[in-house]
């Protein structure tokens, strides 16, 4: 490839890995894996890169598609469980300096659909439209207000839970909030 | 949801990106240069100790042929079994006979069971060059030799093959040999790919092929967005027909949702003894080539390599 395409793959990349890598880690909750799946990712984009440069309407949202797909795989899965009892010494996936909060979230992500995960760190998160979330999902704008509204609900219980333990105590308007009070949809 | 969540979600995943490793854009490259390949796990220093005391020996797969996998320098140490080189796209048969082969080790590389970069599928379109490490190193796995590499069994893929679960074939054999090729013409990104895995028994080889075969179609529709995977040559395996051992496989990105999906990727796969060859070439630029293609001959050409490997038939 042309060093003109390599300056411009890694300028993409620079700019853009931190938030991919934050966005799949929400997805996975997992921080190896997120950094498996958006390199794996980068590195897909980079085979086919000299077309994609051009004719991709956002490499960002490409990469994120691509890492997203690998990261709720069931073959990765599958792969991964086989990979886990091989490790002498399983590397810790916790994240230093979060709180019990931040740990919460993450969990909590983790016990919805796939779908409705993307919706929400797609929308709370990385702040795109309802219409950008449907391009780039492949999902009609009706179906990504659904999935983000029953992404909520589905959350609500399992923050809930935590906050109603009192070894673990936060903020009461984490849960309260009968109407979503940041970015309304 | 409460501004709150949006905040806390915030902090997480920015907290999340602080810890993260970044391997970098020149990793990337690599990785995607050398297919879909990483190793997360080591080698373990046993294999490594296999390679380093047990080779001394190196050898060199007929200099006439400039592309000819694999290809020793004598500055490399690995192991080499006895075999004819694959070096002459007129080699039909070339190698030893089923009861004089030998068994498959994934530590050791028998020269006549690779294919020469014109024996590759559409050679005379890409003119294949066999890939060797450069300054970058490789991802893949051990150098056996400057083109052939070991890959351990608990070398991590997001995807080796176009289908199937990967569960079923590099986890389940004893280690692997790669060799990678790149097209020399054109600006497209075209590959080919030859591995071999290799398994502790015939039995656990067949029972993988076996599975391979009854996996390849299904599976593949569901995780790669509608993209339908033909069968071209071989069979699927339904009792109590006999197993097969060989089976091409056509994938066409065609309309599929899988962003990633190569626009071509035509596969071979071929089992002897405790052996499965794999043979691969994929483009993600070209989607002019044919459907039809003369797999027969190429199955027969990688099968005829494979014969420097035994094959008890049990």
């Amino acid at each position: 490839m042309a060093v003109g395409l390599e300056a411009d793959f890694d300028a993409f990349y620079t700019t853009t890995y931190r938030s991919i890598i934050s966005q799949i880690y929400a997805m996975t909750g997992s921080l190896h894996e997120a950094e498996d799946c958006v390199q794996e990712a980068y590195a897909r984009a980079w085979q086919q890169w000299s077309r994609m440069s051009t004719e991709t309407g956002s490499p960002e949202a490409w990469v994120r598609t691509v890492a997203a797909r690998l990261a709720v795989s069931s073959w990765r899965k599958a792969v991964n469980r086989l990979k886990a009892h091989r490790r002498e010494q399983q590397q810790s996936d916790e994240v230093a300096g979060m709180s019990p909060d931040h740990i919460a979230v993450v969990a909590a992500l983790r016990k919805i659909s796939p779908d409705q995960r993307m919706a929400i760190v797609l929308y709370h998160f990385a702040g795109l439209s309802i219409e950008e979330i449907a391009a780039e999902t492949g999902a009609a704008p009706g179906t990504v207000k659904a999935r983000l509204s029953r992404g909520r609900k589905a959350l609500a219980p399992h923050l809930t839970e935590f906050a109603d333990n009192p070894d673990r105590p936060r903020s009461p308007q984490f849960f309260n909030q009968p109407q979503p009070s940041g970015r309304g949809i | 949801m409460s501004t709150d969540f949006d905040s806390t979600l915030s902090e997480a995943l920015n907290l999340a990106a602080d810890a993260a490793q970044i391997p970098g854009p020149a990793a990337a490259r690599t990785r995607g240069r050398k297919r879909t390949v990483y190793q997360r796990i080591a080698i373990s220093t046993t294999s490594l100790a296999l390679v380093a005391i047990a080779a001394t020996v190196a050898f060199k797969a007929v200099p006439s042929h400039a592309n000819t996998t694999p290809v020793a320098s004598t500055s490399t140490k690995f192991t080499v079994s006895a075999g004819n080189s694959a070096g002459s796209s007129s080699v039909k048969n070339s190698a030893g006979t089923a009861s004089k082969g030998t068994s498959g080790d994934p530590h050791k590389v028998v020269p006549g069971a690779w294919l020469a970069a014109d024996q590759l599928p559409f050679a005379d379109t890409f003119k294949w060059k066999v890939e060797q490490a450069d300054s970058q190193g490789s991802p893949i796995g051990q150098p056996l030799t400057p083109s052939v590499y070991y890959v351990a069994n608990d070398t991590s893929y997001q995807s080796l093959t176009m289908c199937s679960d990967p569960s079923w074939l590099l986890p389940r054999t004893t280690g692997a040999q790669h060799s990678e090729f790149l097209a020399t013409t054109g600006t497209g990104n075209n590959q080919a790919s030859q591995y071999l895995f290799f398994f502790a028994t015939d039995g656990d080889a067949k029972l993988t092929f076996n599975n391979l075969t009854k996996q390849y179609g299904p599976t593949c529709q569901q995780h790669d967005g509608g993209a339908e995977p033909v069968l071209t040559a071989g069979n699927i395996y339904a009792p109590p027909q006999p197993l097969m051992n060989e089976m091409v496989w056509l994938t066409v990105k065609g309309k599929s949702s899988a962003p990633d999906l190569a626009d071509y990727t035509r596969e071979y796969f071929v089992l002897r003894g405790n052996v499965i060859a794999y043979v691969a070439v994929t483009s993600y630029t070209d989607t002019s080539l044919p459907t039809k293609y003369d797999d027969d001959a190429l199955l027969s050409t990688i099968s005829s390599h494979l014969s420097v490997y035994r094959d008890t038939g049990k």
